[in-house]
C-alpha cells in the first residue's frame, strides 16, 4: 500500500469514525446540527475513500479486488454509497448508519490489518468474469450490510426507542430488512454462477466444495431461508433479524473468517 | 542381431544360468505377494467389488532360449506373449484366445466403464524455462499418433482443441532417490512427485515419502524451478527422532541411518484436466434464466399509487393513496417523501400523517385532476 493512498484511506477512515460518532450523538440528543455535521463528515470521507479507490485502481491497473485489502475497501465503499442512496431516498434512515457504519468500519479496519501487496492481478484473475462476479459480491455484501443494520436496529427496538422518537417503526424496519435481504440475495446469485462459470473456465470445473464457496453458498441458503421464513412461516421481527445477522456471519467466514480457520 | 545377442550371453557358465533362474522365481515370487498385498488392500477397503484389476506386462524374458536373457530385440514368442489377468467384478473366469496387444487395454477399460474412446493424447510437453509459466509446448495428438495441434498451455488459460478443453492443473519436480540398505539391497528406487508449496510460503516444491520396513520418513524439498536442480534437501526422521537433514547432490550419495540415501535425476511434472463438456450451453442457459427469475422476483412488485387533487378555498388539498404487494411500510416512506417533495419542505424533520390509506386497495379510475395553476 503506498504513501499517497494511505494518506486519503486513513482520514477517510477517521471520518467514517467521526461520523459515526456524530450520527450516534445526533440520535441520543435529537439535535438538527449533529446530524447534519454526521452526514457532511460521512461525505467527506467517502469522498475521500474514493480518491483511496481510485488511485489504488490507477497503480495497479485492475479494479480492486485482487486481496483482501481491496475487497475489504471496495465492499465497505459500495455499503456506504448504498446508504447515501437510502439517506436521498427515504426518512429517518440516519438510523441505520451507526451500525452500517460500524460494519463498514470493521470491515476496513480488518482490510488494512492484512497485506494488502500491490501488484498485476495474477493469471486465474484475468478474466472479465472476475470484474462481474467481484462487483455482484460488493453489491450484495451492500444489501446484506444494510439488511444487518435494520436487524440490529430491530433487536434494540425496545431499548432505542423510549429515547429516539424517530426511530422507524418496527414494520418499516422489518420492510428494509427484507428488501434488502432480497436484492442481496440476487446479487449473491449472480456472484455464484458467474463465479461459478468463471471457475469453469480457469480450473475446468464449475464447483471445487473449497470453503469460500462451501460458506458462500451456505450463507445464499440461510439468506433464501430467510425470504421464504417471512411469508411462509410467518416470521417476524426478531426471529428474521437474528437470521440475517446468522446468515450476514457466514458471509463473513467465506470472506475473512475461512483463511484464519484451520484446514 | 540373433548372432549378436547369443554371442553376449553365450559366456554364461550353468552355475550362471541357474542363479538367473532362481533370481527370475524370486522376482515372481515377490511381484506375486506384491500384488496380494493390492488386492487384500481393495478387500479390506470394501473396493474389491467395484475395482477392475489388470496384471499384465510390456514384455516377456527370453530365461536362456535362444541362448539370451532379458527382452534382447529378437521378434520370440517368449517375449511377446505375455501375461494379461483382468479381475473383473461379477465376471466368471475364463480365458481367451484373441489376439490382444497392451494398447487394447485403455479402451478396454473405458468400454467397460461405459467412457467414452480416447481420442487424443497430450504428448511432449515441456516446461517453461521460469517459475510460474506454465508449459511452452504441449503437442496434442489424435489417436492415430499425428500430431493435430502444437499449444501453449498457462495456468488457468485452458486450450480447446478437438472438442476438448484442456486445464493446466498442478505442476512440480519430481526427483528420483534410491535407498540402499547396509547389504546392498536396494530398499527405494522412484520419482518422488513434489508438489508446489502453498502461495503464500517460501517458493518451492516438497513432498514425503514413508520406507514401511524402517519406520522411516523422508521429507524432499526442492527450491524454484528457475534454480539448479543439482540437489534436493532431505530430512530423514526415524521411528524416534531426527537421523539426518542436509542436502543430497546428483550422484552423490549420503549416509544416512543404516542406509545410503542417493539422487539420480530431476524430471518436472505436470498434471492436466480434460473436460469434454457438451453441458456448457445448457447449464449457461440455465443460469441465466435462474438469475432472470430471481430478479424478476425480487425487482419486480405490484405497487398501485393514485393521487387525488382536489381544489379547496386554502388552495388544493392532495390525497396520496397506495397499495403495496409487500413491503407496505416501505411504499409508505416513499409516499411520505413523495408528499414532503410536493410540499417542498426540508424532509428533516417531516411532520407526518401524509400517508393515508396504508394496506387498503387504491381506488382505480380515480378523477384525472390536473395540477396546473393549483398553488400546493
Amino acid at each position: 500500500v503506498t504513501l499517497t493512498e494511505m494518506a486519503f484511506f486513513w482520514p477517510a477512515l477517521a471520518g467514517y469514525g467521526v461520523a459515526t460518532f456524530l450520527l450516534l450523538l445526533s440520535l441520543a440528543s435529537r439535535k438538527e446540527n449533529l446530524l447534519r455535521g454526521g452526514r457532511n463528515f460521512l461525505r467527506a470521507a467517502f469522498i475521500l475513500h474514493t480518491a483511496a479507490l481510485a488511485l489504488r485502481w490507477y497503480q495497479t491497473g485492475h479494479m480492486p479486488g485482487a486481496n483482501i485489502y481491496e475487497l475489504s475497501s471496495a465492499g465497505a465503499w459500495c455499503t456506504i454509497l448504498a446508504y447515501q442512496i437510502l439517506l436521498a431516498r427515504y426518512r429517518h434512515m440516519s438510523f441505520i448508519g451507526p451500525p452500517l457504519l460500524l460494519i463498514s468500519l470493521a470491515m476496513l479496519l480488518q482490510g488494512v490489518s492484512r497485506s494488502g501487496s500491490m501488484g498485476p492481478l495474477s493469471e486465474e484473475y484475468q478474466s472479465l468474469w472476475f470484474y462481474l462476479h467481484a462487483v455482484a459480491a460488493f453489491l450484495a455484501y451492500a444489501c446484506y450490510a444494510i439488511a444487518a443494520a435494520a436487524g440490529i436496529l430491530i433487536l434494540g427496538d425496545s431499548r432505542l426507542r423510549p429515547r429516539m422518537a424517530n426511530l422507524p417503526g418496527p414494520e418499516l424496519l422489518l420492510d428494509m430488512n427484507s428488501r434488502f435481504v432480497a436484492h442481496g440475495f440476487f446479487y449473491h446469485a449472480v456472484m455464484l454462477t458467474s463465479g461459478s462459470v468463471w471457475a469453469d473456465s480457469a480450473w475446468g470445473r464449475y464447483w471445487g466444495w473449497d470453503p469460500v464457496e462451501t460458506w458462500s453458498l451456505v450463507a445464499w441458503l440461510l439468506f433464501a431461508f430467510h425470504l421464504h421464513s417471512r411469508r411462509f412461516l410467518g416470521w417476524n421481527g426478531k426471529r428474521l433479524a437474528w437470521l440475517t445477522l446468522l446468515a450476514l456471519s457466514s458471509v463473513f467466514l467465506a470472506f475473512w473468517g475461512v483463511s484464519h480457520l484451520p484446514a | 542381431m540373433h548372432r549378436r545377442e547369443s554371442e553376449t550371453w553365450g559366456s554364461l557358465t550353468e552355475d550362471d544360468v541357474r542363479q538367473g533362474t532362481a533370481h527370475y522365481y524370486a522376482y515372481c515370487e515377490q511381484v506375486d505377494e506384491q500384488i496380494g498385498r493390492i488386492l487384500d488392500a481393495l478387500d479390506a477397503g470394501g473396493q474389491a467389488e467395484d475395482t477392475f484389476v489388470a496384471f499384465t506386462s510390456d514384455h516377456g524374458d527370453m530365461m536362456g532360449a535362444h541362448r539370451m536373457w532379458i527382452k534382447s530385440w529378437m521378434p520370440y514368442e517368449e517375449i511377446y506373449r505375455m501375461p494379461l489377468v483382468i479381475r473383473m467384478p461379477g465376471s466368471a473366469a475364463g480365458a481367451c484366445d484373441h489376439l490382444v496387444q497392451t494398447h487394447d487395454i485403455p479402451h478396454t477399460f473405458l468400454d467397460l466403464l461405459g467412457l467414452p474412446a480416447l481420442s487424443l493424447r497430450l504428448d511432449k510437453v515441456r516446461p517453461g524455462e521460469n517459475e510460474g509459466e506454465g508449459f511452452r509446448s504441449l503437442f496434442v495428438s489424435a489417436a492415430a499418433g499425428k500430431t493435430i495441434s502444437t499449444l501453449e498451455s498457462r495456468p488457468f488459460n485452458p486450450i480447446s482443441v478437438g472438442g476438448y478443453r484442456i486445464h493446466q492443473k498442478e505442476q512440480g519436480r519430481s526427483p528420483r532417490l534410491r535407498l540402499i540398505d547396509g547389504g546392498g539391497r536396494e530398499v527405494f528406487n522412484a520419482f518422488v512427485a513434489l508438489r508446489a508449496r502453498a502461495a503464500k510460503e517460501e517458493p518451492g516444491y516438497e513432498d514425503f515419502f514413508t520406507i514401511p520396513e524402517s519406520g522411516y520418513r523422508i521429507d524432499v524439498s526442492m527450491g524454484p524451478r528457475e534454480a539448479s536442480p543439482s540437489g534436493v534437501r532431505v530430512t530423514v526422521t526415524g521411528p524416534e527422532e531426527e537421523i539426518f537433514r542436509g542436502s543430497v547432490s546428483l550422484g552423490e550419495p549420503v549416509s544416512v541411518g543404516a542406509y545410503t540415501l542417493g539422487l539420480d535425476e530431476v524430471r518436472n511434472w505436470a498434471s492436466f484436466r480434460v473436460v469434454r463438456d457438451k453441458g456448457q450451453l445448457p447449464l449457461f442457459l440455465g443460469f441465466l434464466l435462474g438469475i432472470t427469475g430471481i430478479g424478476l422476483r425480487v425487482f419486480s412488485t405490484c405497487r398501485w399509487v393514485t393521487v387525488l387533487i382536489e381544489p379547496d378555498k386554502a388552495g388544493a388539498l392532495v390525497t396520496v393513496t397506495g397499495w403495496a404487494e409487500r413491503e407496505e411500510a416501505l411504499l409508505g416512506e416513499e409516499i411520505a417523501m413523495l408528499i414532503v417533495e410536493l410540499k417542498g419542505d426540508d424532509p428533516l424533520p417531516l411532520a407526518g400523517k401524509a400517508w393515508q390509506g396504508r394496506g387498503h386497495r387504491a381506488p382505480r379510475g380515480g378523477r384525472p385532476v390536473k395540477a396546473e395553476g393549483i398553488d400546493l
